[in-house]
């Protein structure tokens, strides 16, 4: 689903942002990427997004080779990879519903599908009677719940987090844990970078851990090879 | 593009314009000032034009041929000549007619002066073709054809007034195009920072439309509409403002100072506007469609 073949990408000045990175990660897993701020960890997600280029090696994602993705194809293998933001990036101009559907919309998928699709995944995440609500109006918790609904309406295999929790308390981020496992129980791969190590103890899952660029370690269950 | 997407893209571009309705007016005037500035210089030209193809085709070259040719070899000549592409006109000066002239011009009053020549015209040998041109600047190569062809005893030629009709239409036309160049010039700029300032304002929601995987074209699409509708509106208003004006400006001019009716021979409004109304359409268009063209090529990338 996801393979990195010894990837590396310096930024201008030789500032290092990952060195000699190779990961696979199959169909249905789901993986943590923890690392304090610096490891690399943000690179890497900006890298499987294609937002960076590597300096070298090989990305490929859902049998795509990313690094010769271009303008005109890059959209068809993103809607195949939903993201979620610390920030959250709701539209505020927009209600929870249009907040949704806009994910829809863009990639044009017909208006009675929008309905039915924007509706189960209100259900979902459980803010079916906040359709109307405009995201201004919600918690932290509900905000990160809507941009969930909106990475998943387009039903993708791969579900790309930047450190999900980052924002919300501990009652609220293990709510959106538990959302993110559910997706994940549903057959969508699920990769969350994050530095919340209580949530990745709780969670138990699949834990890669990197510093200075680099994988340190690749735990097959909770296991931690840093301390925060 | 689906026809669904369409209606999603015309309907953002209108929201943008409303978005940035400050922006978007200065954009309008400007681009509306630009085409009108260029309304009134394409009347001038155009008009200018008129006026000088009208003095060009006064401009005739004299031909005068060897004594007594033929009718004949006359046909064939006043034939090539009529042939040529420059060539507006052909008129015939008989002897006789030339003699008349000369009589009407030289002996008026003192008639008397002409029956020393009874029945005999000392013109006999001056019958002549007056070739009128199309193009003034056309006159040089003429000549030297004309008097190239067999049985021309001698062309006269007015190389002065060619000459400076033919330099003054040029001069206007570079002016005129000049200043054209560099009034689309700043309402392109201008246009491309009313649509960066829209790509700025909608960033995030640019940033989350591709993430989620939406195509450039969709991306793009509503910023061309907004672009093209803002150059559409900004050429529309000043032809409706040139139309009456230059309407009202000709016929106050004819009105108020007949002595200009001979001088001026001005185009009719709809010669003006039929080539107006389009071309500055298109315009208005093209500074639109290019506008956002440069704003998104720099500015819509996540």
């Amino acid at each position: 689903m996801i393979r990195m073949e010894n990837v590396s990408m310096t930024y201008a000045k030789d500032i290092v942002g990952i060195s000699n990175v190779s990961l696979h990660v199959e169909k249905g897993d789901f993986v943590f990427v923890v690392g304090k701020s610096g490891s690399g960890k943000s690179t890497l997600m900006k890298l499987l997004l294609k937002e960076l280029d590597p300096t070298s090696g090989k990305i490929y994602i859902n049998g795509h080779f990313l690094n010769e993705a271009t303008r005109r194809t890059l959209p068809y293998i993103r809607r195949k990879i939903g993201v979620v933001f610390q920030d959250f990036r709701l539209l505020e101009d927009r209600s929870v519903y249009e907040n949704i559907a806009f994910a829809q919309k863009v990639i044009e998928t017909p208006s009675d599908q929008i309905k039915k699709n924007v509706l189960k995944m209100l259900s979902m995440v459980g803010l079916l009677d906040k359709y109307k609500s405009n995201p201004k109006e919600l918690s932290g918790g509900e905000q990160q719940r809507v941009a969930i609904a909106r990475a998943l309406v387009n039903s993708p295999d791969i579900l790309l987090c930047d450190e999900p929790t980052g924002n919300l308390d501990i009652v609220t981020s293990e709510e959106i844990m538990k959302l993110l496992k559910l997706a994940n129980d549903q057959g969508t791969t699920v990769l969350v970078v994050t530095h919340n190590l209580d949530i990745v103890q709780q969670m138990n899952m699949r834990t890669i851990t990197m510093s200075e660029g680099k994988i340190i370690s690749d735990m097959a269950k909770g296991g931690l090879a840093y301390e925060d | 593009m689906k026809i669904n997407s369409a209606g999603y893209q015309i309907r953002q571009g209108f929201k943008n314009i409303h978005r940035n309705k400050l922006f978007s007016v200065a954009s309008i005037a400007t681009i509306a000032a630009c085409i009108f500035l260029f309304g009134v210089f394409y009347s001038m030209v155009s008009n200018f034009q008129y006026m000088m193809d009208n003095a060009e085709k006064q401009i005739a070259v004299t031909v005068y041929f060897d004594a007594n040719i033929p009718e004949s070899k006359l046909d064939d000549i006043e034939d090539k000549i009529s042939a040529r592409s420059e060539v507006d006109r052909v008129e015939y000066t008989s002897p006789e007619q030339a003699w008349s002239d000369f009589q009407r011009q030289y002996f008026e009053g003192k008639e008397y002066l002409a029956e020393g020549f009874k029945d005999d015209n000392p013109l006999a040998n001056s019958g002549s073709f007056s070739v009128y041109l199309n193009k003034a600047a056309a006159q040089e190569g003429l000549v030297t054809y004309i008097e190239g062809l067999d049985g021309v005893r001698q062309v006269n030629k007015n190389n002065e007034v060619a000459k400076n009709i033919a330099t003054g239409a040029r001069l206007v036309e570079y002016v005129a195009a000049a200043v054209i160049i560099i009034l689309l010039a700043v309402a392109v700029f201008l246009i491309t920072n009313t649509i960066v300032l829209g790509i700025t304002v909608r960033k995030d929601e640019i940033s989350i439309m591709k993430y989620v995987g939406a195509t450039d074209a969709f991306v793009d699409a509503p910023f061309f509409v907004e672009g093209i509708v803002i150059g559409l509106i900004g050429s529309a208003i000043p032809l409706v403002v040139l139309f009456f004006l230059y309407k009202h400006i000709v016929s106050y001019i004819l009105g108020h100072f007949s002595v200009m009716k001979g001088i001026f021979d001005f185009l009719p409004t709809a010669n003006v506007f039929v080539v107006l109304i389009p071309v500055s359409l298109i315009l208005g268009l093209a500074i639109g469609a290019l506008g956002s063209f440069f704003a998104l090529r720099k500015h819509s990338n996540v």
